[in-house]
């Protein structure tokens, strides 16, 4: 009678290693789980697991909260995995906070499921006028801080100091015409006549046009509704300010020093391996281009160049931002720590030091670390100082169709540049397409 | 009761499901799809207002659909003959016995059994101007993405390779089913090779040559995911095909009008294509 009972009991402990039981954690039952997507890989991956895990073991472990980080992918997939998401109505499936960049802005600012992140702040007493203005700008619609930016980024020109010194050039360019001289003294050819070494590469979109046509007169808007951030925009406006005339002729001069290459892809190792001068790239391509460089020759940046001495606005804020969401949890102010926590002043440095995305925290500015940083930086300094000498104002543009719109700069400058026509010919096409999209998207609103 | 037309209803019963199938998946969204296109459409996918064939000309006068049309019609006349002549030239050439030729079947067949995305991010990874194994190996200096026609070029190769596994596979089994003994007569009675291909294993595989040929048709009007993958789209929307905008305007755009005015036009173009070519059939294909 024994053995079968010990069978059986054996048995039963056997099948129950069967089933992998559901693990609980251990921590208290009020406990709060925060979903976090992230496109954040390689360093920034890290950098992002360091600082979930400061946070779990810190205010989290104080306040009850665990925040859960996951990686969905580039930045576009995060937007597409959000979007399905929010299209098929299962509200509950939303991450608590996802991280997106500006090309999702048009697609959730007006979803009901978006808590705008002012409203998280004005709750807690937190005052906004602690983060870096450009940076709150670059996230405000309709005059509400809609996301909390976090990879923030600017434009730079990278250029090749080697070959600077070699040309006999002393102090990088600071306009278009100064870019356009140094291009030609850069240029060179082989026996043959062919362009070993081109000054300068780009063929101009979106993400050069913002301020390229932003920074004119220190402030101009490339559409209505300032650049689609009090609304929806209906029509561009560089063609009635002029700016997109100013800037394009300025280009088609600099095209015809036959220094310019039209390269749309691969610019950064065109530019590492020696076969292009100077190149306009985010700063977040910086530890990117200095291990592509390497000892090859000696890498250099500079802001990014004026269109003309009247163009003072400078650069505008891209990058993406964090924006939390409404899955029915009612963990909204458990989230709102974590970004708290995000943009400290503490956060921000180690995040920067890190990643080299700047500070968006204006205390992280005056800490002794970031000024220590700064000085062994000399590189990542000259893009700070490029970002706080600029105009707050000078921001991205929201526009539907961003895809489109893209390519309608890079084919309409290609164009000008190829069958030779006048600036004032190509702005008014540029502006004719886009403002078909912008009607395009106008007629689909209920 | 003793149903009066048992014969006439098993018929139906016996292909509901298939049909209930099609008609959920693929009739229903065409039919929403041509319906969608004569209408504005909000951002979460209602239909607003009616507006007959406003999308179209609006379409029409696009120049990015203008681009789209030309880059698709451009590439299907790149791409058939292309594909064809590869394909055909590798059936002939492992249409023997031994076992080298096994070999070469293997190696032609073998592309089907790697998915779309890797074969296109490897491709990608081949091409690429400074890194790219292609321009180290041939001592080119070719902007594989930055030139509107190198390009080009590079999608007509990236489709014959998607494609040559099936095609190869469909037109090395037809030419396996032309008779040996009329094959070797022929050889007997002194007709050369091209004479044998000309008269004989021409006319016999003229059916699995029209639907290779058909099917690369299709293929090519609809090629988007190697665009996807590779160009998107670029360098100056030279490689932007109807579908890719179709893909841009709908998913990337929210603007679901005209991302069904788009499928609509791609299927009624694609649709005439074949249908043209499905008349000539009658006259030029000989089947067994």
């Amino acid at each position: 009678m024994k053995r079968p009972l010990l069978l059986l009991t054996v048995c039963l402990v056997a099948l129950s290693q069967l089933f992998a039981l559901p693990e609980r954690e251990n921590h208290p039952l009020d406990v709060v789980t925060i979903t976090w997507w992230h496109p954040n890989s390689g360093i920034a991956g890290k950098a992002t697991e360091t600082l979930i895990n400061r946070f779990n073991t810190t205010i989290g472990k104080e306040e009850g909260i665990v925040v859960q980080g996951v990686y969905q992918g580039k930045a576009n997939d995060v937007l597409t995995k959000t979007k399905a998401i929010m299209q098929s109505q299962t509200t509950t499936d939303l991450p608590d906070l996802v991280q997106l960049d500006g090309a999702a802005v048009l697609d959730i600012r007006d979803d009901r499921r978006l808590i705008a992140m002012e409203r998280l702040a004005r709750e807690d007493g937190y005052d906004l006028s602690q983060i870096l203005e450009a940076a709150r700008l670059s996230v405000t619609y309709k005059e509400t801080m809609i996301a909390m930016p976090f990879n923030s980024s600017t434009i730079l020109l990278y250029y090749n100091k080697s070959a600077f010194d070699e040309a006999g050039i002393t102090a990088p360019p600071r306009t278009l015409d100064e870019l356009a001289e140094a291009a030609l003294k850069l240029k060179q050819t082989d026996a043959k006549g062919r362009v070993t070494r081109y000054g300068f590469a780009n063929v101009p979109t979106t993400y050069e046009l913002m301020c390229w046509l932003g920074q004119q007169n220190g402030l101009s808007f490339i559409t209505d509704e300032e650049n689609g951030h009090t609304g929806i925009p209906t029509r561009v406006l560089f063609d009635e300010n002029g700016t997109m005339v100013n800037f394009l002729a300025k280009w088609k001069a600099l095209y015809a020093t036959g220094s310019l290459e039209n390269l749309t892809s691969d610019l950064n190792g065109a530019f590492a391996s020696g076969r292009v001068a100077m190149i306009v790239a985010s700063t977040s391509n910086l530890t990117t281009i200095e291990q592509m460089v390497g000892d090859r020759f000696e890498l250099a940046v500079a802001p990014f160049p004026m269109v003309d001495e009247a163009a003072t606005g400078g650069v505008n804020v891209g990058g993406g931002a964090l924006w939390a969401l409404d899955n029915k949890s009612g963990h909204a102010k458990e989230a709102w720590q974590f970004v708290k926590f995000l943009a400290s002043p503490e956060s921000q440095l180690y995040w920067h030091i890190e990643t080299g995305y700047f500070p968006i925290h204006r205390d992280t500015y005056e800490m002794e670390g970031f000024k220590e940083h700064i000085r062994e930086n000399p590189r990542s300094a000259v893009a700070i100082r490029q970002l706080l000498e600029s105009n707050p104002r000078l921001q991205g543009i929201w526009v539907p169709s961003a895809y489109q719109i893209y390519y309608t700069f890079q084919s309409g400058i290609l164009k000008m540049l190829e069958e030779n026509r006048s600036p004032e010919e190509t702005s008014r096409a540029i502006a004719r397409e886009i403002n078909g999209y912008f009607a395009e998207f106008l007629r689909m609103q209920e | 009761m003793k149903l009066r037309y048992p014969n006439r209803i098993k018929p139906y019963l016996l292909i509901a499901p298939a049909l209930f199938l099609a008609v959920l998946f693929s009739y229903r969204p065409f039919f929403l799809t041509l319906v969608n296109s004569f209408h504005t459409i909000s951002l979460a996918g209602k239909r607003i207002n009616f507006i007959g064939f406003d999308n179209y000309i609006r379409l029409f006068a696009n120049p990015s659909f203008q681009a789209s049309l030309s880059n698709t019609l451009r590439f299907t006349l790149f791409f058939v003959p292309t594909n064809i002549v590869i394909c055909l030239s590798a059936a002939l050439l492992s249409n023997r016995p031994g076992k080298l030729a096994t070999l070469n079947q293997i190696f032609f067949f073998l592309p089907m059994a790697v998915g779309l995305s890797s074969t296109m991010m490897i491709v990608k990874m081949m091409f690429n101007p400074s890194i790219g194994i292609i321009n180290q190996l041939l001592g080119l200096d070719i902007q594989w993405f930055n030139n509107r026609h190198a390009a080009m070029g590079l999608l007509v190769f990236a489709g014959v390779g998607l494609d040559i596994g099936l095609n190869f596979l469909l037109l090395i089994s037809a030419l396996r089913n032309v008779p040996s003994d009329l094959v070797e007569v022929a050889t007997i009675e002194g007709a050369s090779w091209s004479q044998t291909f000309r008269y004989l294993q021409a006319p016999m595989i003229s059916s699995t040559l029209l639907f290779v040929v058909v099917t690369n048709i299709k293929d090519a009007m609809l090629i988007s995911a190697p665009v996807m993958i590779l160009t998107e789209g670029g360098p100056y929307r030279s490689t932007q095909t109807l579908v890719y905008q179709m893909y841009l305007e709908g998913f990337r755009s929210g603007n679901y009008a005209m991302g069904s005015t788009i499928a609509t036009i791609v299927f009624a173009l694609t649709f005439a294509i074949l249908l043209l070519l499905l008349h000539l059939e009658r006259r030029r294909v000989y089947y067994q």
